[in-house]
């Protein structure tokens, strides 16, 4: 194993991390806007606060939140704090901390998006071959361009037409959010089946966009690896269908396969926090949605810091693994 | 050209449809009057009738002349976006791939860096961060920054590919300079894969704007279908029943998306004749 | 047979596909906060509301930097007196009567005996006093304070029942304005006890879930910023009002408020009965919740119109002065003569809206003023297009191409910069003014209320944080020149001479005579331009509980869940069955 290659892969991570944090801060703060003014006019429209003087509460505000430091100054102390996962206090949802805005956010996109990611990317590699395999069946020939026209559809948009169609019309589906208005969190069977309840929608509407187009890419890979020697070999060999199938075909095409999956893991986020705006999901993404709205730059800066520190392990850890899988792939310079 | 045509019909698919989906368009661009997509027009939300044969939206607009007027906004973001995209993808990949060493690697690390980023994250950033109102060009030039990763990653490989090839080398020991070498032996033979990854920035440019758009951070005053799509939710025109004014933009991006992608597949096959699938 | 799935890897991936991904939701419920009581109340006995915005899980205190009173927190905090403007009623609560003396510089309350705490501890006067004192030291250092350190001289307390206040001057309208509980405003008492030892503008009074020791029969179950539980307590000896005999306990038993950021969502939920209560909707939105749901109405009912109760919100096109054609006032007035308000009320109410005259709102303890400054006889709804082209004429415009251009050439422009709740009104007035010749345009930008607040926008469209009841003098002040409200820019000299001698003024006649010069000035210039009224739109659903507040049964309070007046009608809700 090449020492060198992994040392160059953690560098690049650590890389990554740094310009998103730099990114991340220097962005908002590049329009000049004040969120701080922002907040207070806003929560005068919104409750009606009194009138009179606004400017102290504004500048005690400023202190608090160490906007009136210089630019170098709050970005210091940004980095050092980010290291430390302390994204301070939220400025529209003060006292909060964003910390733990999050905390509470991130298992909810966590468990949606791994579970529906990983299953329509089997569920869509495992089509995809099995239908380049077994031609002729008219039948499940046709699945490939409803799959195609599914993925085609923004995920967001197909969530709209789902909620409507089996939510609203139908009612065979809840509405909204993570689990009942009325039920209050606790750990017992009931409130787990409502999570499970509530998840199926977004989680079909992210499969069916998805799987149309892991199924389309494995098509093409297996298309590829079925004019190998090395297929012909097993079944001059006599090995059954099934096991050329699994063994040799669908166990090479995956490998570029997975390198699709890491590659398009930045792709998946996105859509799946327009999911969750859609279904009012309490996750990550309708956080964010919740940060911009109210222009709030700590959430945001917290949860683009997360989002891109995943995406980036995520990547880290299947370029690590991928040598130990594919053994021709080991001292890749490419 | 015809021959190869008769051959590969995922091509003739796509093209045939985005064909007839413009020459319609086009027919109905000439005859409508423009001013009926402004707001104020007509009564608000009526069904389709003789004189509105898709209706009238929430704000008063005719619906077909605001889809008329407002598809080829969304595509030319896809296709300035797509362009930037392309553009930057061919320099940069053509330029690592083909002069290797530090620059090749200057530029791969740059990918790899920006590809942890999500796109519409960064998109979002950039959205919030233009004061006041936002145009089509701002729209797609902010787009188009954010597609030109996937390109140059795809075509850097492609020429390391033709780079071992004969003709290649012998062109270096020829003599000609390097850009002659790039623009003529190399470019040419990529063509279709530079236009099928073309057709997919434009793809995926639109997707990424429709994104943008639905979430309200588009440029309000167009008629562009994510900002048609915005209204819709906006005025929640399905739980209202205004089938006509929802069904319209989500039945055209969806053409589209599968013109642009049988196109690309097409394209796909013409560089790759390995790939020939029968439909 | 589990031998033979086992064996065969087809079916190996799907079990452990299933495994995992139980074992995954398990632990991620592991994740998810606990409940303090997990009590069981049926939906019957449970009255939820769903509503916008979002609030930390902590702010409990209306006085907390960054606070918050909506969202149930007003609940927590029983008023002196519980108010509604609307239509003049008012309920003596924690106090029995109030009364001015002469010249309106002392304010005496009667507070009610046999009040108590959630703790134990009793409530008195001098619970009222200390909060009123201290509000009068911190002033703007906590939220809300401003108005009471700005009058407020001294605080007297004559015995364990009577409060006076001494203000520094005569302030005839304090009891209507910052003490009776209306709206989206109050007096929020506050346990001596407990608040003497905390900082005012950091308390949240969260503590640590247990909630804020009250006076009200309500307790703080669970906490959120997408949820707040409130349960209601369960024995008539641990209210005072029930115990005293003033008033029984509430029927619901507890109370959930909701967060739902999506009009869609909100309005499927109140036809599906899942919420009781709505936020703002559009006048589409809830017609089609009545089609489709017998069981909701709203404050007009289900047969007609405008389904919501006015607001003291009352919109109008904001220009901004500065600019260099909006300074004009006769470009101003041409603008107001060039928008139609009815086909506005149409196109974007379906005629469900009401047209505004005046910066303040349609209440019944304004109409006097508004039936005065009527009989000045200026019609500011006027839409009369020849006059408005003629006054542009005067001012030295000319039409070219389609567009009012002035002497060099230049367009007058009116680009909107709003937000949300102004999008079904925005885009109509910006291609009213499109089709009147000058260049306009209706975005909702994330730094519109930036651009507001800095004077940097063009034009806009906005609300007025006025007066609402007995004199309109706060909103006059809004358009004094230097005002922190003054968005405008507006600036006239001889109207601030006037607006100042109506702060010091206690002779009525003397008031309404000066409220009139001023508006005359106000009605030349026309500093903004007004529209319509904002309705406070909301759907309500019958289903489980009955005797909401209506016009049409008895609109004895404002009904909407965010305004301070909640904690009234919960009193007055009636389960069905």
């Amino acid at each position: 194993m090449n020492i060198v290659y992994y040392i160059r892969r953690i560098f690049l991570f650590i890389i990554v991390i740094i310009t998103a944090i730099s990114l991340n801060f220097f962005l908002p703060r590049w329009t000049g806007q004040d969120p701080v003014q922002q907040k207070i006019v806003q929560l005068e429209i919104e409750s009606g606060g009194g009138g009179g003087e606004k400017s102290e509460l504004i500048e005690s505000y400023r202190k608090k939140f160490g906007l009136d430091k210089s630019l170098a100054d709050q970005y210091l102390t940004y980095v050092f704090s980010t290291i430390k996962l302390d994204f301070g206090y939220s400025i529209s949802l003060y006292p909060s901390k964003v910390a733990d805005l999050i905390g509470r956010a991130l298992p909810w996109t966590l468990g949606l998006l791994t579970v529906s990611t990983l299953i329509s990317f089997l569920i869509g590699s495992l089509v995809g071959a099995y239908l380049t395999w077994s031609r002729g069946k008219i039948i499940l020939e046709s699945v490939i361009p409803i799959l195609f026209v599914f993925s085609a559809i923004p995920f967001y948009l197909l969530g709209l037409v789902l909620i409507w169609l089996f939510a609203f019309e139908l009612s065979w589906f809840p509405l909204f959010g993570g689990y009942r208005p009325t039920t209050i969190p606790d750990n017992s069977l009931k409130f787990f089946l409502e999570i499970l309840e509530h998840s199926i929608l977004p989680a079909f509407s992210i499969i069916l966009a998805q799987s149309g187009f892991w199924a389309l890419g494995m098509r093409s890979m297996m298309v590829t690896t079925k004019g190998e020697d090395y297929m012909t070999l097993a079944e001059a060999k006599g090995l059954s269908s099934k096991r050329i199938f699994f063994n040799y075909g669908v166990r090479n095409a995956i490998l570029p396969q997975v390198t699709a999956l890491a590659l398009s893991l930045s792709h998946i986020i996105s859509g799946a926090i327009l999911v969750e705006i859609v279904f009012s999901y309490p996750g990550i993404g309708s956080l964010l949605y919740q940060g911009i709205k109210a222009f709030d730059y700590f959430i945001i800066q917290g949860v683009v810091f997360i989002l891109v520190i995943s995406i980036a392990f995520s990547m880290l850890l299947i370029d690590l693994i991928y040598p130990l899988i594919d053994p021709r792939v080991k001292i890749s310079n490419l | 050209m015809l021959n190869y045509l008769n051959r590969n019909f995922t091509l003739v698919l796509g093209l045939g449809i985005l064909l007839i989906s413009s020459v319609v368009w086009f027919a109905f661009y000439l005859v409508v009057d423009f001013n009926h997509a402004q707001a104020l027009s007509f009564r608000p939300s009526q069904p389709p009738s003789m004189e509105h044969w898709l209706g009238t939206d929430r704000m008063g607009k005719d619906v077909l002349t605001s889809i008329v007027i407002g598809t080829p906004q969304t595509i030319q973001i896809g296709i300035v976006a797509g362009g930037i995209g392309i553009l930057l993808g061919v320099i940069l990949g053509f330029t690592a791939g083909f002069f290797g060493g530090i620059v090749d690697y200057t530029i791969k690390f740059i990918v790899d860096v920006f590809q942890s980023i999500p796109p519409l994250v960064v998109l979002i950033i950039f959205a919030i961060s233009i004061p006041g109102d936002m145009t089509i060009l701002q729209l797609s030039l902010i787009v188009g920054v954010t597609s030109w990763l996937g390109p140059t990653r795809v075509l850097r490989s492609q020429v390391l590919v033709m780079k071992e090839l004969n003709y290649v080398s012998l062109s270096k020991f020829s003599g000609l300079p390097s850009w002659k070498i790039i623009f003529m032996e190399i470019l040419p033979n990529l063509l279709p894969y530079v236009m099928a990854n073309f057709v997919m920035a434009v793809a995926g440019a639109i997707l990424a704007s429709i994104g943008i758009e639905a979430l309200g951070l588009g440029a309000f005053s167009s008629n562009s279908l994510g900002m048609t799509i915005y209204w819709n939710i906006w005025y929640s025109s399905m739980l209202q029943g205004w089938w006509w004014w929802w069904s319209p933009p989500i039945l055209i991006i969806i053409l589209v998306f599968v013109s642009l992608y049988l196109i690309s597949q097409g394209l796909d096959e013409w560089a790759n004749p390995r790939l020939k699938t029968k439909f | 047979m589990i031998q033979k799935c086992l064996s065969n890897s087809n079916y190996t991936n799907e079990v452990i596909m299933l495994n995992a991904k139980n074992l995954f939701l398990y632990v991620l419920s592991l994740f998810l906060p606990f409940a303090l009581v997990a009590k069981e109340v049926p939906r019957e006995k449970t009255v939820i509301v769903g509503s916008r915005g979002i609030t930390a899980k902590e702010v409990w205190s209306p006085y907390l930097l960054g606070g918050n009173h909506q969202k149930g927190v007003s609940f927590f905090y029983e008023p002196l007196y519980f108010a509604d403007n609307l239509n003049g009623h008012e309920y003596p609560w924690l106090a029995e009567s109030h009364s001015y003396n002469d010249d309106a510089t002392k304010l005496t309350y009667t507070i009610r005996k046999g009040v108590f705490w959630s703790d134990g501890q009793g409530f008195d006067a001098s619970d009222v006093a200390f909060s009123l004192k201290k509000l009068s030291e911190l002033g703007s250092d906590v939220r809300l304070g401003g108005n009471y350190k700005t009058f407020i001289k001294d605080v007297e307390l004559l015995s364990g029942t009577k409060v006076v206040i001494h203000f520094h001057a005569p302030a005839p309208r304090f009891h209507d304005e910052v003490i009776a509980q209306k709206g989206d405003s109050g007096f929020f008492v506050v346990p001596e006890h407990v608040w003497s030892s905390v900082d005012w503008p950091q308390y949240t009074n969260y503590n640590d879930g247990s909630g804020p020791v009250t006076t009200s029969p309500w307790r703080l179950n669970y906490s959120d910023e997408n949820r707040r539980v409130l349960d209601r307590v369960d024995s008539c000896d641990d209210y005072w009002g029930c115990k005293t005999g003033f008033i029984n306990l509430p029927e619901p038993e507890r109370y959930i408020w909701l967060r739902m950021e999506d009009d869609t969502s909100m309005a499927s939920a109140v036809i599906k009965n899942e919420i009781d209560q709505t936020h703002d909707l559009r006048v589409e939105l809830i017609q089609q919740a009545i089609e489709k749901n017998e069981f909701v109405t709203t404050w007009s009912g289900r047969e007609k119109g405008p389904y919501g109760l006015v607001s003291w919100w009352p919109s109008s096109l904001y220009v901004n002065n500065r600019d260099k054609h909006l300074s004009k006032a006769n470009v101003r007035w041409a603008i107001s003569k060039f928008i139609d308000r009815d086909k506005v009320n149409d196109f974007a109410f379906a005629n469900n809206g009401q047209v505004s005259r005046y910066p303040w709102p349609a209440f019944k303890g304004l109409s006097n003023i508004t039936a005065s400054v009527d009989s000045l006889g200026v019609n500011t709804n006027e839409y009369n297009p020849s006059d408005a082209e003629k006054l542009m004429t005067e001012a030295g415009y000319t039409k070219k191409r389609g567009f009012w251009v002035d002497a060099s050439g230049n367009k007058i422009t009116c680009n909107i910069v709003a937000f949300g709740i102004f999008s079904d009104i925005g885009p109509v007035i910006a291609q009213t003014l499109v089709n009147a010749g000058i260049e306009s345009s209706y975005s909702e930008p994330p730094d519109a209320i930036d651009q507001l607040t800095t004077g940097k926008y063009n034009c806009s469209i906005f609300g007025h944080n006025g007066s609402q009841t007995g004199s309109i003098y706060t909103t006059l002040s809004m358009y004094t020149t230097d005002n922190s409200q003054n968005r405008w820019g507006y600036s006239n000299s001889a109207y601030d001479e006037i607006v100042t001698k109506i702060a010091t003024s206690a002779n009525q006649n003397e008031i309404k005579e000066l409220t009139n010069q001023a508006m005359k000035i106000w009605l030349t210039d026309l500093p903004d331009i007004p529209l319509t009224e904002f309705f406070n739109r909301f759907a309500i659903s019958e289903k489980y509980w009955t005797n909401w507040p209506t016009m049409t049964t008895d609109p004895y309070m404002n009904g909407l869940h965010l305004h301070t007046g909640m904690a009234y009608t919960l009193f007055k809700l009636k389960a069905r069955n």
